[in-house]
């Protein structure tokens, strides 16, 4: 409704004009009044010279007092009528228009960018600081609601709080998580809690969007496929429309910072006793060199070595450390380089299982007395060269036969070899999928006896029992058996970390390994398989994928001597070695996420060594590095006009610098906004009560 | 005995047909209740022998006693210890007022403390005798001892019809003169009157040595003023309607009549006339027997 000016710098609104129809209520005091004169008794009275002196000496002050009580009561009626239409005083020229309520959605960005100490607060604590202030020195009757900005984001209050002292507690509340920040979903939650809002509560007719953020690039100018970035600006469309965009900058230009960018072992599997190598990455995202840069490396918690180390200005540099672990288990290993005003980046973790030694079983699908006969025999070889009962061995394999799959426990073993196995049935397809779960790896060799319709039907995902889906094992599909020999192979300029120890290595013979037959693998479109080793005529021959918790490799040749020559040639022991350290790594890679991914079943949103318990029934104890994205450590902002120009082409929206800037309410406190008046006229009403008893009572009217 | 005692309430008599059983229980239940005559109080002069002193005058003193005895004895004449009382009852229009809460009008009350002081001063062979006026004199009956006085007495009072104006001081005047007879003047009215005017009548009384008594008859509303929804009262004794609120007139009506109320003690008090105030919620006896013994 159009405001009705009282005087020049103020503005009196009703927010349920409707309501004012009631106003008519207000005659009924005087219409009772009016009624109860009509409406009397009769009596004849004897003494009537002192009534009539009475009411002669009190006629005047009759009078007044009857049309003060009939005006108290006219008012009280007029009063409540008039709380019952919500009205306001607000300031003309304010931000915001009168003759409505604002809705502000306090959008926080919660990257870990925000994190960064320029001074003795972070920007995190200073956005925390402005969102408080915000919603103290907004006017009466306005609504907050508060989005976290991370990624992915969250929504913290969705109900629109009118107790200012509600989400106060919830903005003292919030925790900076140490993920990035993803604007586009961040819009995409933003739009749907507005138009609620809007549909839910029309008494909030205007509509505000605050983003406190450090506008890092990161964040503002998110790399977008076509379709995505186009969906990003239709939404921000919406929702500019749907409500008023307020970016509030609370970064710094220029701001210097240095991260830890990555760790990781230089070898595949850790063993009791062997030494490991660690690589640290440091990457300077600022304009000023550092030099002589303190690194510390700590493991368990205790520092073992600092280096130093010269980083150039917007350059990487690597740091290399060395250890050797005494005690079997899973051991943290953090690494740190301390020293600029954002903290988080500034250490990276890594666990690293540490093994006394790797059990494997190899499933002999053809076993034969006579030695080096059956299809599992060269393998078992090359698993243990030193021979399995040797005290330094660290690969212990067994042989069994097929029927191993359902009589043993594999969760035991750390890797099953299958070898020659003509088929699966459901059952030990579920064995083998459940192992997987639990972080087993599965290396599959072929052969003569393979039934490639059952390894498709049973572990490619196939229709199973009773119709139901098979599980999906297998990295590539069986297809038929090539039996033109290859002499010749392909290491795929040894990219596959099981081929990498070949690179340089050609004496090892790896690349002229013959191989007879094989079968063709067909790797389905958009598979996360990959091919280690391929043919000279391009067909894969060893394939591996992810499963699960665990990894499945599949060798399209046999482990025997029948379809090749491998077990025989000089690679057949390392290659078979590399193929085992990297399954047993896929347990290292297991407990070194990062921040945001799943960690067993909880989502972290802290960096840092976590420990994942879980049973009863059966107590697992499972240490976890998480890192964060170091995509964020760099603290480049986007300017306005890219913001304008290249984030929200078209998007109307205000930049600020703080929220005095922003027009908010900032100076004098409520009254520089106005007042929702509803509650103070209800205490009038309450006052005005007691004043009508208390005047009734006084003139004898009560009591 | 607890039987007459019920009686003797006053909403009790409202039920009973007939003044003159009314003022008989009543005045048994005072007898029964102190068990001694009442009216020694009510006695002008108290006979007895008293011992000759110097100055006494000498034609009063009992020779017969002298004879027997030798000694000089004072004798004390029969014909002045006899009572003689005028009840003055008030029967304007005014008295005829009775609120929801009052068991009977003014007059009625009025008439049932004649009848019983009338039973008592006779039951005491005293004289009483009856006026019944408003503004002039309705009846007028002469004082008598005789125990049968008392029918006449209640016929009178039964045939009195409160419909007129109130005059009491030309009233207390004009039976100031034809009262001659020195006694006791007991008024029953509600005294709705000019009070200076009314002072003169009842100076005049004194003047002649009557001893006097004004019984002043209320309604307890007249008294309290409870209403408290919006009223026309309708003036009686032609006096104008009005319509109010009593709520809010109610202390400005109170102050009006407590006013009245001090300014008629304020003369009483002055001309040395008993005030005895009576509600119609009242019970008879208690005001009666309180009066009475507070006289001694």
């Amino acid at each position: 409704m159009p405001p009705f000016n009282l005087y020049p710098l103020l503005a009196f609104g009703l927010v349920n004009l409707p309501m004012l129809g009631w106003l008519a209520a207000a005659a009924a005091p005087i219409l009772i009044h009016l009624w109860s004169r009509r409406k009397y008794r009769e009596m004849s009275w004897a003494a009537m010279e002192y009534l009539l002196a009475a009411v002669q000496r009190q006629t005047r002050r009759l009078l007044f007092e009857q049309w003060i009580l009939l005006a108290i009561r006219t008012l009280l009626v007029v009063l409540i009528v008039l709380a019952v239409a919500e009205p306001y005083l607000e300031r003309t020229g304010m931000a915001f228009t009168p003759g409505s309520h604002t809705h502000r959605v306090l959008v926080i960005d919660g990257s870990y960018s925000m994190a960064y100490m320029p001074t003795d607060k972070s920007r995190f604590d200073r956005a925390k600081e402005l969102a408080r202030q915000i919603v103290e020195e907004s006017p009466e009757g306005d609504a907050f609601t508060l989005v976290l900005m991370s990624s992915p984001p969250r929504v913290i209050v969705g109900t629109p709080a009118l107790e200012p002292s509600e989400i106060v507690q919830e903005i003292d509340g919030l925790r900076l998580p140490h993920t990035t920040a993803d604007l586009p979903a961040t819009v995409a939650l933003v739009l749907p809690l507005v138009r609620s809002v809007q549909r839910e509560n029309p008494r909030l007719a205007r509509h505000e969007v605050c983003f406190l953020t450090d506008l890092q690039r990161l964040t503002w100018a998110p790399q977008l496929s076509e379709a995505a970035m186009s969906e990003f600006l239709r939404q921000s469309g919406e929702l500019a429309q749907a409500a008023a965009l307020q970016v509030i900058d609370l970064g710094q230009p220029g701001a210097e910072n240095l991260a830890v960018t990555g760790l990781r072992t230089l070898d595949p599997l850790v063993a009791v006793g062997r030494g490991v190598s660690l690589e640290a990455d440091l990457k300077n995202f600022g304009r000023q060199a550092r030099s002589r840069q303190p690194v510390e490396l700590l493991v368990d918690g205790r520092r073992i070595e600092q280096k130093q180390l010269d980083v150039p200005a917007d350059g990487e540099s690597s740091v290399d450390f060395s250890y050797r672990f005494e005690a079997p288990g899973d051991h943290a290993i953090e690494v740190r380089a301390p020293g600029d005003a954002l903290e988080v980046d500034n250490r990276r973790f890594l666990v690293v299982p540490v093994r006394e030694s790797l059990r494997a079983l190899c499933i002999d699908g053809r076993p034969s007395g006579t030695p080096f006969r059956g299809a599992a025999d060269y393998l078992a070889v090359a698993l243990a060269p030193q021979g399995a009962d040797a005290d330094r061995a660290l690969v212990h394999p067994e042989v069994a036969t097929e029927s191993a799959l359902l009589e043993r426990s594999l969760s035991g073993y750390d890797c099953v070899f299958l070898c020659n196995v003509a088929q699966f049935t459901a059952g030990e397809a579920r064995v083998l999928d459940t192992y997987l779960k639990s972080g087993g790896s599965l290396v599959f060799f072929l052969g003569d006896q393979v039934l490639a319709d059952r390894y498709n039907h049973e572990l490619g995902g196939g229709a199973g029992q009773g119709g139901a889906a098979g599980p999906n094992l297998l990295p590539a599909r069986l297809g038929s058996v090539a039996d033109r020999p290859q002499f010749r192979l392909d290491p795929l300029d040894y990219r596959h970390p099981i081929v990498q120890a070949f690179r340089g290595r050609g004496q090892a013979g790896l690349l002229t390994t013959p191989v007879l037959k094989h079968f063709k693998l067909d790797l389905p479109k958009d598979s996360p398989a990959k091919i280690v080793l391929a043919m000279a005529n391009g067909d894969p021959l060893i394939v591996e994928q992810p499963v699960h918790r665990g990894r499945v490799v599949l060798v399209a040749t046999s482990a025997d001597a029948s379809w090749t020559a491998m077990p025989l040639w000089p690679s057949f022991v390392p290659l078979v070695q590399e193929i085992v350290a990297w399954c047993a790594g896929g347990q290292l890679q297991q407990q070194n996420i990062m921040v945001g991914e799943p960690l067993d079943a909880a989502i972290t949103a802290q960096s840092g060594i976590f420990t994942a318990r879980s049973g009863p029934p059966l107590g697992r104890n499972r240490v976890c590095a998480v890192n964060v994205d170091t995509a964020e450590s760099d603290l480049s902002q986007v300017d306005l006009d890219e913001l304008r120009n290249d984030v929200w082409p078209g998007v109307p929206f205000t930049h600020h610098t703080s929220w005095q800037d922003a027009g908010g309410p900032s100076v004098g406190g409520p009254a520089r906004g106005g007042a929702y008046l509803p509650v103070d006229i209800l205490y009038l009403v309450l006052g005005l009560l007691f004043l009508e008893t208390l005047l009734g009572w006084r003139f004898g009217y009560h009591g | 005995m607890e039987k007459v005692r019920d009686y003797l309430d006053p909403q009790t008599l409202a039920r009973l047909q007939g003044l003159q059983l009314r003022a008989r229980l009543i005045v048994e239940g005072y007898t029964s209740g102190v068990h001694r005559s009442p009216f020694h109080g009510f006695s002008v002069e108290f006979a007895e022998h008293r011992e000759y002193a110097p100055g006494d005058d000498l034609r009063y003193l009992d020779w017969k006693v002298f004879g027997r005895t030798d000694k000089y004895y004072l004798k004390q004449f029969e014909e002045e210890t006899n009572l003689v009382c005028h009840l003055l009852l008030d029967t304007s229009e005014s008295m005829r007022y009775k609120s929801e809460a009052a068991p009977l009008s003014k007059l009625e009350y009025a008439q049932c403390a004649a009848a019983a002081l009338a039973y008592l001063i006779l039951h005491q062979q005293d004289s009483v005798g009856l006026v019944t006026f408003d503004r002039e004199i309705r009846s007028l009956v002469r004082a008598s001892s005789n125990p049968s006085h008392l029918k006449q007495l209640l016929y009178v009072m039964e045939q009195a019809a409160a419909e007129r104006k109130t005059a009491t001081g030309p009233i207390f005047h004009d039976l100031a003169e034809r009262l001659k007879k020195r006694g006791i003047v007991i008024v029953l009215s509600d005294l709705f009157d000019d009070v200076d005017s009314m002072m003169t009548g009842l100076k005049h009384f004194r003047h002649r040595r009557h001893e006097v008594v004004l019984m002043h008859v209320l309604d307890p509303a007249e008294v309290d003023f409870p209403f408290e929804q919006v009223t026309l009262f309708r003036g009686l004794e032609q006096l104008p309607d009005v319509l109010v609120e009593p709520r809010g007139l109610r202390r400005a009506y109170l102050a009006e009549f407590g006013r009245y109320l001090r300014k008629l003690k304020a003369g009483c008090r002055m001309h040395g006339i008993d005030y005895v105030p009576m509600r119609t919620d009242q019970s008879l006896e208690v005001v009666l027997s309180s009066y009475l013994a507070s006289r001694g």
